[in-house]
């Protein structure tokens, strides 16, 4: 059996790498920090579930997928090589422009995307010490409490209330946009509504799925956009199966939301992840309530699905 | 750059397989390589390098701001963006 290289070692490479070895396939995990977990690298429960991903499969650290020219490559000191189509993008979630935020202004030291603080933390680093961090997410509240524990003062921004709900953790928290940032050298000040805060540092915790190798195969919040680590697993367990799937016979998938892993899945997996927040959905005949922003379902064993949204 | 010597198959050793950002394939040789043409500040690497161009925003900032200090040979406290109170990190 072909063997297969997972381009990332979070949450939905390592879940995929696990299930791709247990179903007897062979396996390689790149990535391209040295240190696993991604994005859940602060999330402590996450964390457990990483460790224990890990006693089954090795990670090779320090080891990037570089798109140069039409190719990627497995880049490593000392090596490269051309990788196949069997490769599996993890690349998890990239943040989102300041554009696509509508965050005027000028741009000083001091605005980094979330990854890039993960990355000065493990290194020891504070990105600085008064730090608002534009998020309505899991992440941008565990980043706040590691901050505030590192001896940061710290403010939280949120466009909505939704992902802020019931929040303790010693900082503010304020429901707003950010509209524009104000600093010569370094960030001075942000205006959040129509207030201004003072701030040397702007975070941006607002993310989109992130493909980098559109060619290639991806799962979790590569291509899915779901906060719940739950459905990021499951989503590297079902693309094993369909990888390691022999059967060809095939369900053929009509729907109106996002399917994932695909519109044509094997007919001996039959499970997909639909995204849509809160919604009902008509599978064929029968109705499924999503809870969360994404489900797990199972499809029945016919040739064609067809799935819509309920609107009442 | 690294990403050329890799697209006509040449040998790579030591820092040119050392990427640091991934959607630009800047390695830590190429910034070796614009330190030496005079970039003193993260912008300076970002003009000769494209590092942190790319689709992704940045978000290899953390890991290059590292890199960039070692390479100058300074704390990653002194490194600035653009010089002046253009700071970058702090402990």
């Amino acid at each position: 059996m072909v063997g297969y290289t997972v381009i990332g070692a979070g949450l939905a490479g390592l879940s995929l790498a696990v299930e791709l070895h247990r179903l007897g396939v062979e396996v390689e995990v790149i990535e391209y920090r040295d240190y696993v977990g991604g994005i859940h690298a602060l999330t402590p429960e996450v964390g457990r579930i990483t460790s224990e991903l890990l006693s089954y499969v090795g990670v090779r650290v320090n080891t990037a997928a570089v798109k140069i020219g039409n190719d990627v490559y497995v880049v490593w000191r000392g090596g490269y090589r051309r990788l196949s189509n069997n490769a599996i993008t993890a690349t998890g979630f990239r943040v989102m422009t300041m554009p696509e935020l509508g965050i005027y202004g000028e741009r000083p030291a001091g605005i980094y995307p979330h990854h890039a603080v993960l990355d000065m933390l493990h290194y020891g680093l504070l990105p600085g010490k008064n730090v608002v961090i534009y998020g309505d997410n899991t992440y941008a509240l565990s980043l706040a409490r590691e901050l505030m524990k590192r001896g940061a003062n710290v403010k939280v921004v949120s466009p909505t209330e939704f992902g802020v709900e019931g929040v303790h953790g010693g900082f503010e928290v304020v429901i707003g946009r950010v509209r524009y940032v104000r600093g010569r050298g370094r960030v001075e000040k942000v205006l959040v509504n129509n207030e201004w805060i003072a701030a040397d540092t702007l975070v941006i915790s607002m993310f989109k799925p992130f493909k980098p190798f559109p060619s290639l195969r991806a799962v979790g919040q590569a291509v899915i956009e779901t906060y719940d680590p739950g459905i990021v697993i499951e989503s590297g367990r079902i693309m094993a199966k369909e990888l390691a799937s022999v059967s060809n016979e095939f369900v053929l998938i009509d729907s109106d939301l996002p399917v994932y892993p695909g519109s044509r899945v094997s007919r001996d997996v039959r499970r997909v992840i639909i995204q849509c927040r809160g919604c009902r959905v008509m599978v064929n005949d029968r109705e499924y309530v999503i809870s969360g922003d994404a489900s797990v379902i199972e499809l029945p064993d016919v040739d064609r699905v067809s799935i819509r949204r309920v609107v009442s | 750059m690294s990403r050329d010597i890799i697209s006509e198959g040449g040998m790579i050793s030591d820092g040119q397989g050392d990427v640091v950002c991934p959607c630009m394939g800047v390695t830590r040789a190429d910034i070796r390589e614009a330190i030496r043409r005079g970039a003193r500040t993260l912008d300076g690497v970002i003009f000769r390098t494209g590092l942190g161009m790319g689709i992704c925003q940045g978000m290899c900032l953390g890991r290059a701001i590292k890199v960039i200090s070692e390479e100058l040979g300074i704390d990653p406290t002194e490194l600035t963006k653009s010089g002046g109170d253009s700071w970058l990190v702090t402990r």
